[in-house]
């Protein structure tokens, strides 16, 4: 394991079937094994990325089973450093499902969790939902927009570069967890050693990504 | 929906594994599985690293579990059983939470691998595997050894509390952590933090994490739970989301806090918190006070799991204030209004408690129980009918009149919201024996129905006690032991009908029967008889109030083998005729195995023969118990025995060599009755009691005052010292091996001491347990 400055921690929002896992699978370009999805209920994978010669270290959380969830409470992500909304572009109920989700994260607008949207899937054909729309979604909402291709790898490194980026600016500029190269973690590697407070409460920081795991056949 | 518990589980296990330790730098791995069909192998791949979570040595026979979450997040649980003299790990996975069950499962397979026979292990676990899961209640049986001996496990009740000391969880859980820290506990959980629970024994580790998850019944922990961390899988400490995760010692040491972030941690060893939150103090603080006060009286039982509960009614109860009703339309759910009803203490909290995802599901799950037509129909909902009585009533009637509108309007919506929905929530709380309240009201009830009976004063004087059954059916409104008719003592002793105002009792809310009845009504007509009394009522009460087969055929009395004398001797070997197959080797091995009591061929049957005449006592243990016991007509010594079914008279005939011998005799096979080796490794109060009574120890073989339940003998002494008994009944009794003095209570079966009832105290709402206070 390498050496790395920061160490975020991302989650994945979002309904079945919209291609969490695959966005995660190509980022990490299989380099990293599927982990355990299926017998804890979680996955994650680790990417380590360099950002302005800095070492930034994301770990993608990928929870399975999102779909009991009516929506998504603020203790889910509370940890987290970014939370990634996805959807599937040619599926508008996957779309309509977007309020639903947010409807607790919109609570605590004010925290500093780095939220992203991401239209999935657009090398299909039969697009439901226009850019426009879901752009004006996520500025309704002050989150980030993206749309990628996990089949393609379109966009998909730039969404996860665009995260480190920001969350490495953030933590220097802020209060975001600072990561003690010199300190020894789980995997070898350095480790974060303060959390931030965010909203009210006490919070740590990472990111989290939601969802079933589902065979993607769009993008195998 | 919310239940990560499967539904509709159609065998006893998915599959059994024999697991080979770690060596040098191989990993653990599967030698054998049955069946050979089953071929997850996600799941078998994974199952080695928690069979041998780290490498560690096996110096005692350990039970543990763990759970594997599949990703529709339904939980498999995985039993495993390590045994010093075995080299290898054995496994059980399975879709039911019955730990006891499975344990025991473990421990016959451990016997069996022992079998002469080779093929006795396969045949067991084929017999086992093809064998149909009984509905609740009943009990699962499954003959093996050629016959010769029967797996049995107590099919848990839905909705049945965890109690101590029967459900192993909660009782290693509760002698672990104190009161306080498991209060800490629950409100992080209410809080979902990040929590790691830590132990240097998997058996413990295991045991509290499953029980910390049962305690916020009807709440059900969302996020992710490993009971059991193996080594292999320690970054999963690092995820953001909430987490609970019992982390062995071993692995913990290789964890560094300051990767983890803000965590709970609790060392179940040394009983130590440690918390960057103070969420105890954050919850409203008449809610901890209560849990405080609650925790005042050691509640053995389900006093723990209650006292949480009840908590949580105080909590969450009121969201029934926040259903919306419209014909025509699902039932919904107004968080505002659930906040403004509620008090202003507690607001502030409710309104962080939307935000949880367990509360959330809570919600749901309650939603679309009344949106199938489940009605108010478990724990929580009755608990909740004893907190609120006045709008509980209310709001059924509201509830009732929308199920009409909605079934008028065609069956069609019940059924559309049903196949959409996920039966939940039923299984929450199925680490629970068999057994409950209802034993425990029969019991009192066939004690006053004997002291009431005209001839049944001298029984009255075996069984003296302070709630005086005697008193007028007005008093016994308010005397705990008194028993109300069946419909209200459904599962639920006296003094909760009392509690929660006439009785009502319901499970199925639309039901007539759920209507209030008066106490006065549970006056069973009295037969001027003064035989046939007892046994009448007894068979009756012991029918209906056991509610285990309500639609049993009656029970043609003159003909049923007395089957209850060799329930007090549970040793099936002794009832082995040595023409009979299977080896006698495997029988000597299975003569421990506890729960035989029902397969055991039955000996011959002695004859009947009327009863006259008083004297008496009971002796209450395994399956089937003495009720009453005097002498016939002859002089003759005869018992009443129940068990579960049924109510028989047993003649012994006299002894044959002296009393003494014969006791010891008697009494060799009442040692398997409560002592049985599945718990011989838990001893729940150790460090609070000791194992048998002083002053009568001398005489008395151990098993009799099973260590497991001696907290019983701390109260029932008081009042079952033989003063209160009369010396000649003792002396008969003794004759046979039964010391009534060292009534020792099934525990399984859900009987608490009678002397030991509960004194009801009305104090607040709530129910008080006082007689254990002296614990």
């Amino acid at each position: 394991m390498d050496d790395y400055k920061f160490l975020f921690k991302v989650v994945l929002v979002g309904n079945a079937g919209v291609g969490k896992t695959c966005l995660v699978r190509r980022f990490t370009q299989g380099l990293f094994p599927p982990g355990q999805g299926a017998t804890i209920g979680v996955d994650f994978m680790i990417k380590t990325v360099e950002v302005g010669n800095e070492k930034v270290k994301l770990q993608i959380w990928d929870t399975a089973g999102q779909e009991r969830f009516r929506s998504i409470t603020q203790s889910y992500y509370r940890s987290a450093h970014a939370l990634i909304l996805v959807y599937d572009i040619s599926c508008q109920p996957t779309f309509d499902c977007l309020t639903d989700w947010l409807r607790e994260i919109e609570e605590y607008a004010s925290c500093k969790v780095l939220r992203v949207l991401v239209g999935n899937k657009i090398d299909r054909e039969d697009r439901e939902i226009p850019t426009h729309v879901g752009e004006e979604f996520a500025e309704r909402h002050n989150m980030y927009y993206l749309e990628t291709s996990a089949k393609q790898s379109d966009n998909v490194e730039r969404l996860f570069m665009q995260i480190a980026e920001d969350l490495m600016k953030q933590a220097r500029s802020r209060d975001l967890p600072r990561y003690n190269s010199n300190h020894q973690n789980i995997n070898g590697t350095t480790t974060p050693i303060s959390d931030s407070s965010c909203c009210s409460g006490k919070f740590i920081n990472a990111i989290v990504i939601f969802g079933k795991p589902t065979a993607c056949i769009h993008c195998s | 929906m919310g239940s990560r518990i499967r539904e509709n589980v159609k065998r006893f296990f998915e599959c059994f594994c024999e697991v080979v330790p770690p060596t040098g730098d191989t990993e653990p791995w599967i030698i054998q599985q049955f069946p050979e069909k089953y071929k997850d192998l996600e799941v078998l791949r994974t199952v080695p690293k928690f069979a041998y979570p780290y490498k560690f040595d096996n110096d005692v026979i350990q039970h543990y579990s763990f759970v594997l979450t599949d990703i529709e997040s339904k939980w498999t649980f995985g039993f495993c059983r390590h045994d010093p003299k075995s080299e290898t790990a054995l496994v059980v996975l399975s879709y039911l939470p019955w730990h006891q069950g499975f344990y025991k499962f473990l421990d016959t397979t451990a016997v069996l691998m022992h079998s002469s026979r080779t093929e006795d292990l396969r045949e067991f676990l084929s017999a086992v595997y093809n064998a149909k899961i009984l509905e609740p209640g009943g009990k699962f049986l499954v003959s093996f050894n050629r016959g010769d001996s029967t797996f049995s496990v107590d099919v848990p009740r839905p909705f049945q509390l965890p109690s101590i000391p029967e459900n192993r969880n909660l009782t290693e859980y509760f002698n672990a952590v104190d009161s306080h820290n498991m209060m800490v506990i629950f409100a992080s959980m209410l809080y979902e933090r990040r929590i790691i629970f830590t132990s240097t024994k998997l058996k413990r580790l295991s045991a509290c994490v499953q029980s910390a998850n049962d305690i916020i019944y009807p709440m059900i922990w969302q996020h992710i739970f490993i009971p059991v961390l193996p080594m292999s899988l320690i970054d999963y400490l690092l995820a953001p989301m909430p987490f609970l995760i019992g982390v062995p010692e071993a692995v913990f040491k290789q964890v560094r806090r300051s990767e983890i972030g803000d965590v709970v941690i609790l060392d179940a060893d040394s009983n130590k918190i440690e918390s960057p939150f103070d969420d105890l103090n954050s919850l409203p603080q008449e809610v901890v006070s209560f849990l405080k006060k609650q925790f005042k009286n050691k509640q053995l039982g389900d006093g723990v799991s209650r006292a949480f509960l009840r908590a949580l009614v105080q909590l969450i109860g009121g969201y029934r204030d926040a259903l919306k009703f419209q014909p025509g339309q699902k039932v919904t759910f107004d968080e505002e209004r659930f906040i403004e009803t509620r008090p202003p203490s507690l607001q502030p909290f409710l309104r962080e408690m939307l935000h949880l995802q367990i509360f959330q599901q809570f919600i749901e799950e309650r939603l679309m129980m009344l949106n199938t037509g489940q009605g108010f129909s478990d724990e929580f909902e009755f608990e909740l009918e004893g907190y609120s009585a006045k709008s509980g009533s209310k709001l059924k009637q509201q509830y009732k009149e929308w199920t009409s509108t909605m079934k008028k309007e065609g069956s069609a919506f019940f059924k559309s919201v049903k196949d959409k929905a996920n039966p939940a929530m039923k299984s929450a709380v199925k680490t629970v024996k068999d057994g409950g309240k209802g034993v425990r009201s029969a019991y009192k009830g066939l004690r006053s129905k004997l002291k009431d009976s005209p001839g049944g004063q001298q029984v009255g004087n075996g069984v003296e006690h302070r709630s005086a059954p005697n008193s007028p059916t007005g008093k016994r409104r308010t005397a705990p032991a008194g028993f109300g008719p069946p419909a209200a003592t459904y599962r639920k002793e006296g003094k909760r009908a009392v509690k929660s105002g006439g009785g009502q009792r319901s499970y199925s809310p639309l039901s007539p029967s759920s209507q209030p009845v008066s106490p006065d009504s549970s006056d069973t007509p009295r037969s001027s008889s003064p035989i046939e009394i007892p046994q009448i009522d007894l068979m009756d009460e012991m029918d209906d109030l056991f509610q285990l087969r309500l639609d049993m055929p009656p029970i043609d009395r003159t003909l049923k083998p007395v089957r209850s004398l060799e329930n007090f001797k549970t040793a099936p070997a002794r009832f082995f005729p040595p023409h009979l197959g299977g080896s006698q080797e495997t029988r000597n091995l299975l003569r421990s195995p506890p729960d035989d009591a029902f397969a055991s061929p039955p000996p011959s049957v002695p004859p009947r023969a009327d009863l006259y005449g008083g004297g008496a006592g009971f002796v209450v243990g395994g399956a089937s118990f003495v009720v009453g016991g005097g002498r016939g007509e002859n002089g003759e010594p005869l018992f009443y025995v129940a068990d579960r079914h049924s109510v028989d008279l047993v003649k012994l005939s006299p002894p044959v060599c002296s009393p003494r011998r014969k006791k010891n005799e008697e009494s060799e096979d009442l040692i398997r009755l409560d002592s049985t080796s599945d718990m011989d490794d838990f001893d729940p109060l150790k460090s609070s009691s000791s194992t048998t009574t002083p002053g009568h120890s001398d005489h008395l073989p151990l098993s009799i005052t099973n260590p497991l339940y001696s907290y019983e003998n701390h109260t029932p002494k008081r009042e079952w010292t033989s003063k209160e008994c009369s010396r000649k009944d003792r002396d008969l009794l003794e004759e046979y091996g039964l010391d009534f003095s060292f009534t020792s209570v099934p525990n399984q079966n859900g009987l608490e001491p009678f002397s030991a009832a509960a004194k009801v105290n009305l104090q607040g709402q709530w129910t008080k347990f006082e007689s254990f206070a002296s614990l």
